[in-house]
């Protein structure tokens, strides 16, 4: 018995009596929309689905900054940090294990001045100036904690739940829970500031044991934004046109007397799907017919903002199309990793990131697109009070802060709390299993009830381990 | 963390399981000392496999017992069996099941034209008996101990050796070992058969798990890495989701937390050592022997260079050892004499990373302030070189896994009371008694203990997991329906009897894996059609066919597109085993580089599994990003391509046999009329609209010539260079120029030229500037050249890849990198001085020198770049060919200009160098031994050196539009539905 919905059913009474019976039947029961069941073909696994209960969210933009950002260096101030500068870790701090080994260096003063900004009076950095305009939009999660100490481990938990590979990622969880509302784009789109890879490679964004239908889709400059999207080399259109129709018509031709077959129909279909592809997503991601201001209200007219600023604008593109979740990476192999000379490191980050991040939560909102549209900023894990090399610092995941905005959070507050050095998360912890929880109930799903089986057992996003955090969401 | 886990499965437990699996009432049931109920004691899976009588059914259409289970479900059901299907779709049908391969025209027309009753039968021996059976069987187990060649983490280094396993279990299916040996090879071959090189091999089930070459959360990392391997074990061989009672009782099985940690017990002193010489009793001892007698004869020497070294690496040992947790550090610094097991494969973790450290020497930059002692310390390198003929070659290293001591680590669970330390013992729902361990002379025994349990014909679960599962590939789907899970979540069997019947059969054929295909394949059951729609009994009744009223349709495996591919374009390349080879390798999918973090597009994009965990069954997915990859993807294309050409021949025209052959190639059946007359249609109209958009003229080689003026490029240039240069021009006739002629040494060369680069590939391509190499990483070869826009080395990267020997004699691809940048568009000066020999002060190393320096700007200095890299050996490739601007093969070419091209057969000095001659400084004065010095100034573009000729790839005897055609034909079959469906 399998019982997942990506399992054709071979008839639609077949399709009803599994959902009525099997595993993972919550989520199936509530599996509705457009195509799904559509009387003249097979389901679309990916059909738009109605979700668990109402949740204001739509789809998600996370804004990855990859290699771990200092948190007490940007939305976490801590003075006792500047005043106990140059000696080591007192005593009365646990002794955490770090990836290279500082933990007994001296700390490392945080040389920022802070300001409260908006109405809520939320700390920010210097290094984060324009941040002060969306102040009332974020809520800052000052306690986050992860396992992995390393880059390894901390992407591919913040990714997929574990640190160790082979399970689904945050995006095909969502695209598995929701589904895609636009056919002809791919619900879980990543966009990358280089040519450098991220860590771990193609599987920050795949589907791990869920079927490939809800892996992330890597979307890149030039002329062929998806792997394989244009027509091979000196193919007219009309060529590749009169050969689709043949292999349609070889295909039709197999169908007869084999209709019950659903996968023969979706694979004729999902030729379609791609030619359609081929012409929308190089529009999705034509960024020339924007105004000018829009552009540089993202940053598109400054060097240093134009890279993350063209990644953002197309997020709010891929959004108006209904793409589910996108990720947006910013420092694709570990640039954000500052183990020394984190001053100039982060001074220029930040200055990349700062105004693309702001222009977007703004256009967002002026578009009415905030509500439905939750934005996460972080990275795998923050930094350590300890200094390295004099004048960096390790790798923290075991208290750091990243922040959720639109979507139905309430904006313009803190929550969780680190120590006094920012070491250890304190109050109101937040693993990742408890973000990826909250991040799928900010989409009305329940997280408890989005379950796949693999292998015979029950799989969650969180491990079964996350919990959703209600003090995020707005009202309650 | 474990109180929100227990609510969530108390949750789950009270919402869904009543529902799903209807439990009566739940009336709290009782509980036996052991906390078991009395339903836990009737789990289908622990009960002993039974010896059923099939029942008397099925006459009439029944081939064998099998049947007679399957007719009586059926007919209980009120189905009937579909028809039998036809010689095609059987011929077919076996092939792909049992080779994974589609059966040539030939093979279909031997089989259907036979018309002996036991032609199957005959068949299915001679499939078990071709060496493809293991590849195509081979791969199930692969999936099933989440087989992969790399480490898994950032750097996913990649594990050279682990193509010893696979070949090792293609090898144990090929003979059809019994699968109780195939067992106890892969837990215990250490302590069984340490001495058996072809089954110690088996351990490297044991260390197929990921790895972490910087973490230093030595802990941490250990019981990740113990956590896995017990997973591992527990989902291939025993089907029980053990990894759920990690943390606490599982919840829906009579499966303890206990349990958990006492299998683990069984495993918990395994480690996987570095360098394991594997070999006979006998060549282990001659190379012991071999081996004391240098070390006698050189301790000296060798003690007074590790003096000299002592200082340098103590600083780098400090320096990683220090990055650990005191504890770590602590336990590390103790003599391994006094760390227990569990400290001593802590401080190996820690060993592993110093050891890796240790790799980068350079005694030449350690000892450059002191001359004095690199003179000395030089002197005792060239000593102990004298002796190396004494050196015996070392063993083979072994990816294999033993005990670390031969004392037991120990295994702790965690609970509310404390730490408490479990043995190694059976599932205690089993009630057996406690295993008896003989310890071993280096390991604990624990191991074989374990495998005697789970290769005992007794054992409830590993005989029925097996036979499942073999049942499972030939149909699709398992008689227990998750094969890795024989729990309650799991779901029960469709014909427990069968199930049991079969693994008495298996069992008392002595555990033989063929005689169990045999007697399935030869059933009714698997000889129906596919080919049978559901009627209105089938939809209402078993729409889902678990019944098996015909036979069900599958989709191909990734490896089954991909082979079958190159089988239908001719281009498969049968040889067997061996290291594995790049995705673009004409070998089987199977031989193919398996890295966890950069899997090959196509076989993911099929739904290969990512090597993280043992997977069971493939799902299979469709995908618009399938159809992108199919259709506008490189690969099917130039299958289709080659698919065509085969096709054609020398014709100068499309006939009809041509087609007909397609559809028997590609479909293995001949092809309708109508499916001719439209073929035609398809193939003229494609030939109409090829001719009527020609390729475009080339406008990057308007003068078709391979010369252009020096002034066009290069005035920029002082010195003198010559008149002419080298014009290489990419897609023209003038794209690499032949100087095989040229006579260039295999270990110890120096190339220099004057060139300018216009374009970057927009991929990882490299820009070959001058190469003897094909591009094979398997073949012996060298290439120079520069990197593009998505290289790993980032781009404009002065670079030479190398394939040859390294110290052990193993063959190695190595990228040396210079990181010096070359710019575009500019003239530079770009040297290698190659040296694939042992360097002066490392043994194990050769060295590439760079020079570069850009030619347009007048204050550039001459930048340089000393690169070590592995290869001491073997870079002479007998019958490639030496080009400038590319290579053997297609792509990685050089866009651009050569003005000046200088090859001498020594690793030249510095001052020796050319760059020094233009600019006149030391001109004439150094000799050179010389094997080409151009500067291209002649005016016959067709030969612009001596002895050198233009690379002109060979036409097609068939016009283009005609080629085109059959290809877009040929392209059309293969992303065709009959061709990746069984149906």
């Amino acid at each position: 018995m399998k019982c997942n919905q990506i399992d054709h059913p071979t008839s639609r009474r077949e399709f009803l009596s599994k959902a009525g019976a099997g595993f993972g039947s919550v989520a199936l029961s509530a599996l509705s929309g457009k195509n799904l069941l559509a009387a003249d073909g097979p389901p679309n696994p990916v059909a738009a689905k109605i979700t668990h209960q109402l949740g204001k969210a739509k789809n998600v933009i996370f804004l990855f900054m990859e290699g771990g950002p200092s948190h007490i260096d940007l939305f976490d101030p801590k003075p006792l940090l500047n005043k106990l500068a140059g000696k080591p870790l007192p005593d009365s701090f646990d002794r955490p294990v770090t990836a290279m080994g500082e933990v007994n260096s001296p700390l490392l003063e945080c040389k920022r001045q802070w300001q409260q900004h908006g109405e809520s009076g939320l700390w920010i950095s210097d290094w984060l100036p324009n941040h002060s305009k969306i102040a009332d939009d974020l809520c800052v999660i000052r306690s986050c904690v992860s396992d992995g100490i390393n880059h390894a481990g901390g992407v591919c938990q913040m990714n997929t739940g574990s640190i160790f590979g082979g399970r689904p990622s945050l995006g095909s969880w969502i695209s598995y829970g929701l589904g895609t509302e636009n056919q002809s784009l791919p619900g879980f789109v990543v966009i990358k500031d280089s040519n450098s890879m991220i860590v771990n490679g193609t599987r920050c964004w795949g589907s791990g044991f869920m079927p490939a239908v809800h892996q992330g889709v890597l979307l890149e400059g030039g002329d062929q934004p998806i792997a394989n999207l244009n027509n091979p080399k000196g193919m007219t259109d009309q060529r590749q046109r009169t050969k689709l129709d043949f292999l349609n018509q070889l295909n039709q031709k197999h169908l007869l007397g084999r209709e019950s077959n659903s996968d023969l129909d979706a694979r004729i279909r999902s030729y379609e799907l791609a030619f359609r592809m081929q012409s929308e997503a190089p529009e999705a991601i034509e960024l020339d017919s924007e105004p000018d201001g829009i552009k540089s209200l993202y940053g598109l007219d400054h060097n240093d903002t134009a890279t993350y600023g063209r990644q953002c604008l197309m997020a709010r593109r891929l959004v108006e199309r209904g793409v589910r979740f996108i990720q947006l990476y910013h420092g694709a192999g570990s640039k954000w990793d500052s183990h020394s000379k984190m001053e100039s490191n982060h001074t220029r980050l930040c200055g990349n990131v700062d105004q693309p991040i702001v222009g977007l939560i703004t256009d967002l909102k002026q578009r009415g697109l905030l509500d439905e549209t939750l934005v996460i900023w972080g990275g795998e894990f923050g930094r350590t009070p300890m200094s390295e090399k004099g004048d960096g610092r390790d790798h923290n995941p075991t208290g750091f802060t990243m922040w959720m905005a639109g979507g139905g959070v309430r904006g313009g507050q803190t929550i969780g709390a680190t120590d006094e050095l920012g070491l250890y998360a304190t109050e109101d912890k937040m693993h990742v299993h408890d973000i990826h929880a909250t991040t799928l109930g900010l989409l009305g799903l329940d997280h408890t009830k989005v379950v796949y089986m693999h292998k015979g057992r029950p799989e969650r996003v969180d491990l079964n381990e996350g919990h959703v955090h209600e003090g995020i969401v707005s009202g309650i | 963390m474990i109180k929100s886990r227990e609510h969530f499965i108390a949750i789950l437990f009270l919402t869904l399981v009543t529902t799903l699996f209807q439990l009566e009432a739940n009336e709290p049931e009782t509980r036996d000392e052991n906390g078991f109920t009395k339903s836990d004691y009737q789990w289908w899976a622990v009960q002993p496999v039974k010896d059923v009588t099939p029942p008397e059914q099925g006459e009439g259409w029944s081939k064998n017992p099998i049947d007679q289970f399957i007719a009586a479900r059926l007919s209980k059901a009120g189905l009937k069996p579909a028809q039998s299907a036809d010689r095609y779709e059987l011929v077919r049908r076996a092939y792909f099941d049992l080779h994974g391969l589609p059966p040539t025209p030939e093979q279909v027309e031997s089989f259907v034209t036979d018309t002996n009753p036991d032609a199957f039968s005959r068949l299915i021996d001679q499939l078990l008996a071709s060496p493809h059976y293991g590849e195509r069987w081979g791969q199930h187990w692969l999936d099933v101990v989440r087989y992969s060649e790399s480490d898994g983490y950032r750097a996913d280094d990649y594990r050279p050796d682990s193509w010893q396993y696979r070949d090792y279990v293609i090898r144990s299916f090929n003979q059809d070992k019994p699968y109780d040996q195939f067992i106890k090879e892969q837990l215990a071959a250490d302590e069984l058969a340490p001495d058996d090189p072809d089954k110690l091999i088996g351990t490297a089930f044991l260390r197929l798990g990921i790895y972490e070459w910087n973490q230093r959360n030595a802990r941490m990392q250990w019981d990740l890495i113990m956590t896995e391997m017990t997973n591992a074990t527990a989902d291939a061989f025993l089907g029980i989701g053990i990894g759920c009672a990690q943390c606490h009782d599982h919840k829906f099985d009579p499966i303890k937390q206990k349990d958990f940690f006492a299998l683990q017990a069984f495993l918990n002193t395994t480690w996987w050592p570095d360098k394991h010489p594997v070999g006979t009793a006998e060549q282990k001892s001659e190379y012991q022997e071999k081996y004391t007698e240098w070390q006698s004869k050189t301790a000296d020497i060798q003690a007074a260079m590790e003096v000299m070294q002592k200082p340098t690496l103590n600083g780098r040992i400090r320096g990683i050892v220090k990055q650990f947790p005191d504890d770590i550090q602590e336990i590390y610094r103790k003599p391994t004499e006094q760390r227990n097991a569990h400290e001593e494969q802590l401080a190996q973790l820690v060993q592993r990373q110093v050891d890796r450290a240790m790799k980068k020497n350079n005694w030449e930059k350690t000892f450059a302030k002191n001359p004095d002692a690199w003179a000395k310390y030089q002197k005792l390198e060239a000593d102990l070189k004298s002796f190396a003929h004494l050196k015996p070659k070392e063993l083979p290293r072994g990816f294999v896994s033993t005990d670390i001591k031969p004392q037991s680590a120990g295994t702790f669970m965690s609970t509310r009371k404390g730490k408490e330390l479990v043995e190694p013992a059976f599932l205690s729902l089993l009630d057996q008694p406690l295993p008896t361990i003989e310890p071993k002379q280096t390991t604990t025994g624990r191991r074989t203990a374990l495998a005697n349990w789970i290769a005992d014909q007794n054992n409830p679960l590993s005989t029925r997991v097996i036979t499942n599962r073999v049942w499972q590939y030939h149909f699709g789907k398992g008689l227990a329906p998750s094969p890795n899970d024989f729990g309650k979540l799991g779901g029960k069997p469709t014909h427990p009897e069968l199930l049991d019947w079969l693994t008495v059969y298996f069992i008392d054929g002595g555990w033989s894996i063929n005689q169990l295909h045999k007697l399935i394949m030869t059933s009714a059951t698997y000889q129906q059609t596919a080919r049978r729609e559901p009627g209105e009994a089938e939809s209402q009744v078993d729409p889902g066919n678990e019944l098996l009223w015909r036979f069900s349709p599958k989709r191909l495996s990734a490896e089954q597109v991909r082979d079958s591919m190159l089988v239908v374009s001719g281009e498969l390349d049968r040889t067997l085993g061996g290291k594995a080879q790049s995705a673009a390798s004409k070998k089987r999918a199977i031989y193919t580089q398996k890295k966890r973090n950069r899997p090959d597009p196509l076989l993911a994009g099929f739904d290969a599994p990512s090597g993280f965990a043992s997977e069971p069954d493939r799902v299979s997915t469709t995908t618009p990003n399938q159809s992108l990859m199919l259709v506008n993807g490189t690969w099917p294309m130039d299958r289709a391509k080659a698919m065509a050409r085969h096709l054609l021949g020398n014709s100068q025209a499309i006939t009809k046999a041509m087609i007909e052959k397609a559809y028997l190639t590609a479909y293995g059946r001949s092809a309708s009329d109508d499916e001719i007359d439209g073929a035609s249609a398809f193939i003229e109209e494609i030939g109409k609209q090829a001719v009527i958009s020609p390729v475009k003229p080339d406008a990057k080689s308007p003068k078709e010539n391979g010369l252009c003026d020096i002034n066009q490029h290069f005035s920029a240039v002082k010195g003198n260079i010559g008149r002419g240069a080298l014009w290489l021009q990419p897609g023209s006739r003038f794209q690499q120029l032949d100087i095989s002629g040229l006579k260039i040494p295999a270990d110890q060369f120096t190339i220099e030229t004057v060139a300018r680069l216009e374009t970057l590939y927009q991929d990882g391509a490299v820009n070959t500037l001058v190469s003897k190499w094909n591009g094979n990483s398997q073949v012996e070869g060298w290439a120079l050249g520069v990197t593009s826009e998505k290289s790993r080395y980032q781009p404009k990267n002065f670079i030479m890849q190398l394939v040859g020997d390294n110290f052990q004699g193993n063959r190695v691809y190595e990228v040396v990198a210079s990181n010096l940048r070359a710019p575009l568009n500019r003239p530079v000066y770009l040297a290698a001085v190659v040296s694939a020999q042992p360097t002066d002060g490392d043994a194990n190393a050769g060295k590439v020198t760079f020079y570069m320096q850009n030619l347009a700007d007048p204050n550039a200095k001459l930048l340089k770049a000393d690169v070590p890299h592995r290869i001491v050996g073997g870079l002479a490739p007998a019958n490639l060919k030496t080009y400038i601007g590319g290579r053997n093969g297609k792509g990685h070419l050089w866009d651009g200009q050569m003005a000046n091209l200088r090859i001498s057969s020594e690793a030249l000095k510095e001052d020796q160098l050319l760059i020094h001659s233009l600019s006149g400084k030391a001109k004439s004065k150094v000799k050179v031994p010389l094997i080409a010095d151009w500067d291209f100034s002649t005016q016959d573009g067709e030969q612009p050196a001596p002895g050198t000729k233009w690379f002109r790839r060979a036409e097609s005897q068939s016009s283009p539009p005609l080629l085109k055609a059959m290809t877009d034909f040929c392209h059309a079959l293969l992303n065709s539905n009959e061709f990746l469906y069984l149906h």
